[in-house]
């Protein structure tokens, strides 16, 4: 099956941060997640793959097409979730509703009644008078309501409390069931990711320090705590990660098995989470 | 930095009852050493072992069953991927996965590796414990009278 | 395309109506003086009037980032970019025909048409596709403070040129300068007569249009957001 989404060597200087040689895939039916802090480019990256701006080198390709120059046919399989409030929130939800309606061929209008009841979302009420949660679900609503192939969120559980955000991520998985949907978001919170997304990218300084299925880090990677003279793992090819702790040190091995020798003694051998993957991941011994 | 879930989920249950596919219980649990994806194995195959999953019966999709056990794809196709290994399920291409037909002889013993299984299990607790072999067997013995 | 029409009217329905209802003023505002003015004055005040609201139009779209989410419509930039063209002649044009029509309601102003309306809609015609023709692609290419920038800085040029002008003497040159121009004009007016010139000039807005379009998607196809 052809990749809905295709990101190659991208480079963009934008804001305060600068992407460089950022490389994704996205297979269809599947859930990707974009990790990282604060100007980490997340939101640079994710207004590449909408079409907001231009790369300044590689390639992005969203159902094979470039999105700053693609068709209506193919922009209309893109449902987005934009982070800044959309600017058209002096009109109700319900009149929004029928002004984004205008724009999509297929938009299914008793879907998308049935997502603002499902959703709880007043139809009479000023867009602009919407709780951020709410918000989000709008954009969901709207989104849904075209029957979007991609749907692209930019940091959509900033800002929502623990059980909205809960109900937002088992929407996500519940939309890709089909096989044919795939979701792409980022966030601040690793945690999101803990669950329900398949694929996991995270992003340090504009760049990709990890890219791969999720589950190769929960399941295959391992983490050594153990004392100084696990020093000696430094240089082994499996090390992802070193960083001095109290009692010595702790190292992030992408494979468990090659991970078993050096926890001989008192060293013990743990399951990363993702907060231990991102905070060691790339570090060196000497910080 | 960055803000970190403090709601984590202890355990989240799958009741996995529809019209065509028979009882099929997963308990997911995030605390577990355990990779999820074994976890969902696991379960399943003591159900098609034990028989509370019958042969030729249809099992969840990996799709729906990711929905429903709020995990990632890639994990359900994994623990299914391991599952079809064992010979336990089969997955016929555009109707679904099945539990595979079951050679009497290979249920049996694959019951039996779970009974050594467990059995291992009890005798490393009884040496924590010094339990003398004799005493073990006595144990066993009396609890095998009592059923 | 008319989809992208459609949605700037009702986003903008409230600074439509306010700047809309002022411009229905303009008539009257100009029958104040007891010296009715010529009509030319007249009707640029109105296409003035009128130029602004596909102006504040873009003006709003441009001052809350707006853009970003019309282009994740499925729109092309090109769709876009046309759509302020034709919504600008649209709503400005559409507009100025109504308020001129209506004006013709009140007698003083019907009388007001009675020597040189012709002049007067060519005027009217050409200073709203001027006003089109370099508004869009600046705000594309700079954003409405680029253009207000613009404008001030316009200004600042002349008034300097003008105080260079008055300390060098060179007032006169500009003096000649600009009525040879009129003059030029009036001799080509002479020469190919009134329907002539109109043509002339509706055809020299209509390509300043063309060109300032074809200028506008290919700055928009690259800009960034």
């Amino acid at each position: 099956m052809d990749d809905l989404l295709v990101v190659e060597r991208i480079r963009k200087a934008w804001d305060v941060v600068a992407l460089e040689d950022v490389s994704l895939r996205l297979p269809p039916g599947h859930i990707m997640g974009i990790a990282g802090p604060n100007g980490s480019g997340k939101t640079t990256l994710i207004r590449l793959i909408l079409g907001h701006i231009r790369p300044d080198g590689g390639a992005i390709r969203v159902f094979g097409d470039d999105p700053g120059l693609s068709g209506r046919a193919i922009r209309s399989r893109i449902g987005f979730v934009l982070d800044r409030p959309i600017s058209y929130e002096h009109l109700s939800v319900t009149r929004l509703g029928r002004l984004v309606a205008d724009f999509y061929a297929d938009w299914d209008e008793v879907e998308f009644q049935r997502l603002l009841d499902e959703f709880e979302l007043p139809g009479r009420r000023r867009a602009s008078a919407l709780s951020r949660g709410m918000r989000v679900k709008l954009g969901l609503a709207l989104a849904l309501a075209h029957n979007a192939e991609l749907l692209v969120l930019d940091e959509p559980t900033t800002g929502l409390d623990p059980v909205f955000r809960r109900e937002l991520l088992a929407r996500l998985s519940a939309i890709i069931a089909d096989g044919r949907t795939s979701v792409l978001f980022s966030t601040q919170i690793l945690t999101d990711l803990d669950r329900v997304a398949d694929f996991a990218v995270f992003l340090r300084g504009g760049r990709v320090v990890f890219s791969g299925p999720k589950d190769d880090l929960l399941d295959r990677w391992a983490i050594v705590r153990g004392g100084p003279e696990l020093a000696a793992a430094a240089g082994a090819d499996a090390v992802r990660g070193i960083r001095r702790s109290r009692m010595g040190f702790d190292v992030l091995f992408d494979d468990m098995d090659a991970a078993k020798p050096y926890c001989d003694g008192p060293a013990v051998l743990e399951r990363p989470t993702l907060d231990d993957v991102f905070l060691l991941l790339g570090s060196k011994e000497s910080q | 930095m960055y803000i970190y879930d403090i709601y984590s989920m202890s355990t989240m249950t799958g009741d996995l009852d529809t019209p065509e596919t028979p009882r099929m219980r997963v308990i997911l649990s995030n605390s577990s050493s355990e990779p999820i994806y074994e976890q969902i194995a696991r379960q399943i195959r003591a159900q098609i072992i034990g028989g509370e999953l019958e042969e030729g019966s249809l099992l969840s999709s990996i799709r729906s069953l990711a929905r429903d056990l709020q995990v990632s794809v890639i994990t359900t196709k994994r623990a299914y991927e391991e599952l079809e290994r064992e010979g336990l399920i089969d997955t016929v291409g555009g109707k679904g996965t099945f539990v595979a037909a079951q050679n009497p002889q290979f249920l049996r013993e694959k019951r039996m590796s779970l009974v050594e299984e467990k059995l291992a299990d009890a005798v490393s607790e009884a040496r924590l414990v010094g339990l003398s072999l004799d005493d073990l067997s006595e144990m066993l013995r009396l609890l095998a009278e009592e059923e | 395309m008319w989809n992208l029409i459609r949605k700037d009217l009702i986003l903008g329905r409230w600074t439509l109506i306010v700047n809309g209802s002022m411009a229905l003023l303009a008539p009257f505002i100009l029958l104040i003086p007891d010296e009715p003015p010529p009509v030319i004055l007249y009707v640029l005040y109105v296409g003035l009037m009128c130029t602004m609201l596909p102006v504040s139009l873009i003006a709003k779209e441009d001052k809350f980032s707006a853009t970003a989410f019309t282009c994740s419509l499925p729109v092309t930039r090109d769709d876009i970019v046309t759509s302020r063209y034709l919504g600008g002649w649209f709503i400005a044009g559409g507009w100025m025909a109504a308020v001129l029509a209506l004006g013709l309601l009140a007698p003083a102003v019907r009388d007001l048409w009675s020597n040189g309306a012709g002049g007067a809609l060519l005027g009217g015609l050409t200073m709203l596709g001027l006003t089109i023709a370099i508004v869009i692609p600046f705000t594309i290419r700079f954003g409405m403070n680029g253009l207000l920038f613009g404008l001030v800085g316009l200004q600042v040029l002349g008034m300097v040129l003008f105080i260079g002008a008055l300390a060098t003497g060179g007032l006169d040159g500009i003096e000649r300068a600009v009525k040879s121009v009129i003059d030029a004009v009036g001799s080509y007016h002479e020469r190919v007569g009134p329907a002539g010139f109109a043509v002339t000039v509706i055809f020299g807005v209509a390509l300043l249009n063309w060109v300032s379009w074809k200028a506008s998607r290919r700055i928009f196809r690259t800009r960034d957001l």
